[in-house]
């Protein structure tokens, strides 16, 4: 037996939280003194060592690091799984008071590579805040922009910076270079009253039915009406054939986008907790614990693999801790292939639909 | 090597800063938790960093990456706890035989406890001169190299090697002769 080992081991404790590790950057960032406080007085002598650390770790971030360096440590959790985690948020969702608007504030974005400083933007900011009126009587309001492009993480801050700190950029996308700003739109603001969309609703209901005697002419994806997505919890079949869209045939992670995007959509608790509870029922979606998104914020990845040209991927479904409030999907890298995600570090975000706001409110912008 | 070099004056900027903190945080973390406990944990690895950052000038890239230099500080503010770390060796002593997750880490605990090794071990380090605790933690607990170490604690490499021989054959004996190597 290796003494150092040993020693390691005998003395581990679990690894920080990650409050705990952002708490600690608030301080170091806001240069805030080293807190005085009675040391001594509020060690818990009873609970010292491991029985601390396995209480600890469950409810810290559960850190699983497969072998190789010697420094790496599986902790022992407790963590729910997938399956737990999506029961709980169905529960939670079963239980949400309804209101006069459905508020949706959404921001996509994509990660470029950036060869000159080596670094990492997330671009293409697209950002819809929306508020959907439930009842007949109130006006819907959008708006939208495109927010300005922003380096990644804080070393590719860093790395920006060091390269001068650019503010447009030429990088890869799809083939070919586009431009990315880190400029901002301004916001543009539509208000639909209740007569425009009842004239847009007919010329939806007639574009259908010319699409019911014409399939050829339509579009791939037909949205479904807000009665039909009402109807799928009667049908849970159906409801799991639409997250497995398309035609049924995707795999977990598309179930998890499907599924965000029909979350981000108004919807009774009822139809809202449906869709956590056929998640649930899937497999291959696993919990990968407590993470932070690109926005700094803590959430619960629900996670499943998914690979195509560019690369493997994590795609993860992020809730907040206790509320199982819907907090978006990141598409995080695990390996790249091809050029669009060349330079690209494992851990990247390579998409994100992230959603700020997401649930019923009483009060829109006049 | 982990601890990049990060260039001044880059590392002057915030997030330049915040860089460095995400990268050696929970490695800071780690080594001050297995000497203090959790619950002071948190308070000391940022301190470790507030430290750091007001330091900033006193950070040398000439003397070597930042690694060294952050355990160095997280070792004397360590060093300011000393009734803590005994308090935490004397409750690691007393451990009980409660089963934990069967983790490759966790049998090498589990068999320190089967075997009543624990308070022995524990007692161990709680008798190590500060200088060769010092050593000897860095060295098992954190990996850091012997260059590290002299970097860390300001010693001379043959110092860091004498003290942690001199540290680690006292560990062994409280363990007895037949748990060598």
């Amino acid at each position: 037996m290796d003494d150092q080992r040993m020693i390691r081991s005998f003395l581990a404790e679990a690894p920080p939280s990650a409050e705990v590790i952002a708490e600690g950057r608030r301080r170091v960032l806001a240069q805030a003194k080293p807190r005085p406080r009675p040391r001594g007085t509020t060690f818990r002598l009873g609970l010292g060592g491991l029985g601390v650390a396995t209480a600890a770790a469950a409810t810290a971030v559960a850190l699983t690091v497969s072998g190789g360096s010697p420094a790496s440590r599986t902790m022992p959790t407790t963590q729910l799984t997938a399956q737990q985690v999506l029961l709980a948020a169905a529960q939670k969702a079963a239980s949400e008071p309804v209101g006069r608007y459905w508020h949706s504030h959404v921001i996509d974005g994509q990660a470029y590579h950036v060869a000159k400083g080596d670094y990492v933007i997330t671009g293409a900011r697209h950002e819809i805040d929306q508020w959907i009126a439930r009842t007949d009587g109130d006006d819907d309001v959008f708006r939208s922009r495109f927010a300005g492009a922003i380096p990644q993480t804080s070393a590719d801050r860093a790395a920006w910076q060091r390269a001068g700190s650019p503010s447009t950029w030429r990088v890869l996308s799809n083939g070919q270079y586009i431009a990315q700003t880190a400029t901002p739109d301004k916001w543009d603001l539509v208000r639909t009253t209740p007569a425009q969309r009842k004239g847009y609703e007919k010329m939806l209901a007639r574009a259908r039915k010319e699409c019911a005697a014409k399939p050829r002419i339509c579009p791939a994806a037909q949205q479904i009406t807000q009665a039909q997505r009402e109807a799928l919890p009667k049908d849970p079949s159906a409801l799991r054939a639409y997250l497995l869209s398309p035609g049924g045939k995707g795999g977990p992670s598309a179930a998890l986008t499907n599924a965000a995007h029909f979350l981000a959509k108004p919807g009774s608790p009822k139809l809202r907790a449906a869709v956590f509870r056929t998640l649930a029922g899937m497999q291959g979606i696993r919990n990968k614990g407590r993470t932070t998104d690109v926005r700094g914020r803590t959430a619960t990845a629900l996670a499943a693999r998914s690979s195509d040209a560019r690369g493997t991927f994590d795609v993860e479904l992020l809730l907040r801790p206790g509320t199982y409030q819907v907090l978006g999907t990141e598409t995080v890298l695990v390996s790249g292939r091809g050029a669009e995600t060349q330079g690209m570090k494992p851990g990247t975000v390579f998409t994100q639909e992230l959603f700020l706001e997401m649930g019923w409110a009483n009060t829109a912008p006049r | 090597m982990k601890g990049a070099r990060i260039a001044e004056p880059a590392a002057r900027t915030p997030d330049a800063f915040a860089a460095l903190y995400d990268e050696h945080f929970p490695a800071i973390y780690d080594y001050v938790a297995s000497r203090l406990g959790r619950d002071v944990a948190d308070d000391i690895a940022a301190d470790t960093f507030v430290i750091a950052l007001r330091k900033h000038g006193g950070y040398d890239p000439e003397k070597g990456p930042v690694r060294p230099w952050l355990f160095g500080i997280a070792t004397r503010l360590v060093a300011q706890h000393r009734r803590h770390e005994m308090r935490r060796y004397r409750a690691l002593a007393k451990l009980g035989p409660e089963e934990v997750a069967d983790s490759h880490e966790n049998r090498v605990v589990n068999w320190v406890r089967a075997e009543g090794l624990q308070p022995r071990l524990a007692k161990a380090l709680a008798a190590l001169p500060r200088g060769q605790r010092d050593v000897l933690l860095l060295s098992a607990v954190s990996e850091l190299s012997h260059e590290e170490i002299s970097v860390a604690l300001g010693i001379s490499y043959g110092t860091v090697g004498s003290r942690l021989s001199r540290a680690r054959k006292k560990v062994r004996s409280a363990l007895g002769e037949d748990n060598d190597g």
